[in-house]
């Protein structure tokens, strides 16, 4: 997911709210740099930095096309181009585009419930053979000592290694499993 | 009985270890729990809130007013704090009450509000219908925050449970029946790892909940908490069948 995809919906909302309160498209652009909206804001401080400087807004906001991966925030700096450009009804065109991205995340939530089902049973598998498996291994060697001229049975030494070494390779899997609830956060 | 207690603790380095870190855990838990349901509050009230504002509005009161009548109207935590700050108002300006009001909250849904409402002042926009479409907005986020953590609360207690309780219950079990003291076989270094793997598994279980729920900080301060508990239960467990078989 994309930094600016977390706070798209609630900038288009105070897009939609400003505009329709007659606020102009340049003091909005102006109120999102000031803060409060991640990554946006720190891109709108951009783009208003260039039109400081002399710069022309639609040529900035192009600039911030080719900028971004997301795809909601490249839509909406689209219709803010186009409504620079051929004045469109841009308070209807931002309100469609944050009702389709209120239905996605509300499906990136869904999805991040469901991929999160099977994590239990997952951690439980492996932090439950580890424990249960691994120190048969460092008994082994004790439990095979008359056997030892009939099979090859490690030292103590290389066993209690096997076992430590494996106890922290299941802590490690566990770790990875979990790293599912972090990078599938729809941040909400 | 209490030195015997402290004796079968020595066996345990691990939990040694956790033991000051759980209590130090504890104290930094607890504020962020209360801070955390604080802006639950907060946040939980906010649509209402905008949604009185904007009724009051199309009634014709003006905005200092209606802000006085819903923070008269609420008894909660939102309602209080929005109180002090109108009343720090009379000396300052109203415009400097919602400021202060936003910056107590520590609220960044109320922060995104009042600074909203704050350029829709100075636009003179009408303010009820801003108002009103506010109340929509935040309830829809509200409901599915809502969703999010009823759905992912079972989950993360279930994780805590399992890993925290009933796996170093069980892992303690086995181990014990299979290799009790009695044997004689030199496992005192296999024990401590099993201590510690205890310990760090319910450590990354407790912190991955945290993620999922949103609220890693107040979950990291609890970890050693539930790290001590899961290991000092492994070791229970274990000397319990030992014993018994």
């Amino acid at each position: 997911m994309e930094a600016e995809e977390r706070d798209l919906l609630a900038a288009l909302r105070a897009f939609d709210v400003l505009l329709g309160a007659g606020v102009g498209l340049e003091s909005v652009l102006i109120n999102i740099a000031r803060g409060g909206y991640g990554a946006i804001s720190r891109d709108m401080e951009k783009i208003m930095d260039g039109v400081r400087s002399g710069k022309r807004i639609e040529d900035e906001l192009t600039k911030a096309t080719s900028r971004t991966k997301s795809t909601g925030y490249k839509r909406l700096l689209t219709t803010l181009k186009t409504n620079v450009t051929s004045n469109t009804d841009l308070i209807s065109d931002l309100r469609r585009q944050a009702d389709r991205e209120e239905e996605e995340r509300t499906d990136r939530i869904m999805k991040y419930i469901e991929a999160l089902e099977g994590m239990p049973t997952a951690l439980l598998t492996v932090g439950m053979l580890g424990p249960i498996v691994l120190p048969l291994m460092a008994v082994a060697p004790y439990l095979f000592a008359g056997a030892s001229g009939l099979i090859d049975v490690p030292g103590p030494g290389v066993a209690r290694m096997a076992t430590f070494g494996g106890l922290a390779f299941c802590v490690f899997a566990m770790g990875l499993i979990g790293l599912k609830a972090h990078t599938r956060d729809p941040g909400v | 009985m209490l030195w015997q207690l402290m004796e079968r603790l020595n066996d345990n380095p691990t939990a040694m270890f956790l033991l000051p870190l759980a209590i130090i855990g504890i104290g930094g838990a607890i504020p962020l729990a209360l801070e955390s349901r604080r802006r639950s509050s907060i946040d939980g009230a906010l649509p209402e809130m905008m949604e009185l504002i904007s009724a009051e509005l199309g009634a014709g009161l003006g905005l200092e007013q209606a802000f006085a009548d819903v923070a008269k109207s609420r008894n909660d935590v939102a309602g209080t704090l929005l109180d002090q700050a109108l009343v720090r108002a009379q000396a300052t300006s109203f415009t400097a009450a919602l400021a202060k009001f936003a910056l107590e909250s520590r609220s960044a849904l109320v922060q995104r509000v009042v600074n909203l409402l704050d350029a829709a002042l100075e636009q003179q926009a009408p303010l009820q219908e801003v108002t009103y479409r506010m109340s929509i907005e935040y309830e829809k986020l509200n409901s599915l925050m809502r969703l999010k953590e009823e759905k992912v609360f079972g989950q993360a207690f279930t994780m805590i449970v399992l890993m925290g309780l009933m796996l170093p219950c069980i892992t303690g079990f086995i181990v014990g029946i299979f290799a009790p003291p009695s044997t004689g076989y030199p496992l005192a270094s296999t024990l401590e790892a099993l201590y510690l793997f205890s310990a760090a598994a319910t450590g990354i279980t407790v912190a991955i909940s945290g993620r999922m729920l949103g609220r890693t900080g107040q979950y990291l301060w609890s970890a050693p908490t539930w790290m001590l508990i899961s290991t000092l239960l492994f070791q229970g467990v274990y000397i319990m069948a030992g014993n018994m078989f």
